[in-house]
């Protein structure tokens, strides 16, 4: 991506007047553009010089044009997305969505959705039938346990969002000091029924648990790789668990939100944990606001868990050194 | 106290938690894990038959297995960390972690299932 980019995470529209309305879905903005701006956003693809894309625009118009959607936060100039002191996000893959991409992704998710718990059952099965292991394995099995499990795991987030209809932007890793990991960028307000959403959320961690169920029944019958597998189906169930956990923005908290339907459950928890005048106000509903002042509270203890991994983490890391 | 007068008839109802406890405690006290199965299905009981939770079963069912299967968590975490093989410090922070898996899994479980169960439900409304 040598030349500047319209950002993936946008659609367009024509409108009634002739006008162009152009949406970002992650500010969740919309601006109304000329024809000919539109036109001109849509050849923005990274690998073409905006000033030789056509003739009939003088350079002039060109940099205005490019003001113009460089000011609506619409260009992007390279595949990282955020750069900081601590690390950077980067776009790994743009998904070109087409119907044959959508069939895919609908069988694919319905493989995960279904065989993940017997797989899962299969696999520990085996796990428990496994013999003694060369134990030099177990790094390089957890190592590309880990990394094969990420990677699955956010493409069962991408083939559940677009076997469901939904909109996917891109897929991409965050490289960071802290907290390192992998994304998928959805538009979740595209898919509207709640069960599926839960499952577009949970189908990462299926994803895990059926790469984990897959590895731990491998390990049984292939002998001399068996540590090799041992360890490469723990890293997915260890990945799998950690997804499920209630804190803020992980896959766990995100399926919670929507079985007790609520959005923003994180904050409002936050705020009825610290005013006392929400809390008598919860409890003026009877026992029912009771039983919401009390879930806000259990959701508290979580608030601790991303520094305890971190720090746990941390000793752990150097405990191999002293 | 004025609370209680004013919610009697809920707050009787709120009683019938103490039967799956009862189970719970007893799974965990004598080792007789079988009776998990009969403080699941009586959870699910009375949040079916019980009106105070009656639109809110979701809700009362992440508040009431959170208490009722606080034990079994306890226990597992426990289990997990009693070899003390990653240091005191370190061991308490791994059983934080283990403990927060167990009950977010658990919750997911039950959660889904009375999702399942019963559909439609009032959103859970924390705004002032």
């Amino acid at each position: 991506m040598g030349y500047p980019a319209l950002v993936n995470w946008t659609a367009m529209k024509k409108a009634d007047d002739g006008r162009y309305i152009i949406r970002d879905f992650i500010d969740e903005k919309q601006y109304n553009i000329s024809p000919k701006l539109a036109w001109f956003a849509k050849q923005l693809d990274g690998k073409r010089n905006p000033y030789e894309i056509t003739s009939s625009l003088s350079d002039e118009q060109v940099t205005e044009y490019l003001r113009c959607l460089d000011e609506a936060n619409l260009l992007r100039m390279s595949r990282v997305i955020e750069k900081n002191l601590l690390g950077m996000t980067v776009t790994l893959w743009i998904p070109k969505v087409t119907d044959g991409l959508r069939i895919f992704s609908w069988f694919a998710n319905l493989f995960i959705m279904v065989l993940w718990l017997p797989a899962l059952v299969l696999g520990s099965y085996g796990i428990m039938n496994c013999g003694f292991f060369d134990e030099s394995q177990l790094l390089a099995g957890g190592i590309f346990g880990m990394l094969a499990g990420i990677m699955l795991h956010e493409l069962g987030h991408m083939f559940a969002a677009l076997g469901y209809g939904g909109r996917v932007f891109e897929l991409g890793v965050s490289l960071s000091l802290i907290m390192p990991g992998a994304y998928t960028m959805i538009d979740e307000k595209s898919i509207k029924n709640r069960f599926r959403k839960m499952q577009m959320y949970a189908a990462g961690v299926e994803s895990n648990f059926l790469l984990a169920g897959v590895a731990g029944f491998l390990a049984m019958l292939i002998e001399p790789c068996e540590g090799f597998l041992f360890s490469f189906s723990m890293a997915n169930i260890m990945l799998a668990l950690l997804n499920l956990c209630f804190s803020n923005g992980i896959d766990g908290f995100r399926i919670l939100e929507e079985m007790l339907g609520t959005e923003n459950l994180f904050t409002m928890a936050k705020r009825v944990r610290k005013s006392k005048a929400r809390r008598r106000f919860l409890m003026r509903k009877g026992v029912t606001g009771i039983a919401s002042v009390a879930a806000c509270y259990l959701l508290g203890i979580f608030r601790l868990l991303v520094p305890v991994s971190f720090v746990a983490g941390l000793v752990e890391v150097m405990l191999c050194f002293f | 106290m004025l609370f209680l007068k004013k919610y009697k008839k809920e707050v009787l109802q709120l009683t019938a938690v103490i039967i799956p406890l009862i189970f719970s405690v007893a799974a965990v006290t004598f080792k007789m894990y079988h009776l998990l199965v009969p403080a699941v299905i009586s959870i699910f009981g009375i949040i079916a038959i019980m009106p105070v939770f009656r639109r809110h079963e979701s809700l009362w069912m992440f508040v009431i297995s959170a208490f009722v299967f606080l034990p079994e968590n306890l226990m597992l975490t426990y289990y997990f960390i009693r070899e003390d093989i990653y240091g005191v410090v370190l061991n308490e922070m791994m059983g934080f972690i283990v403990f927060c898996m167990l009950f977010s899994v658990e919750q997911l479980a039950l959660g889904v299932a009375t999702r399942i169960l019963w559909r439609r439900q009032c959103r859970l409304s924390l705004d002032f």
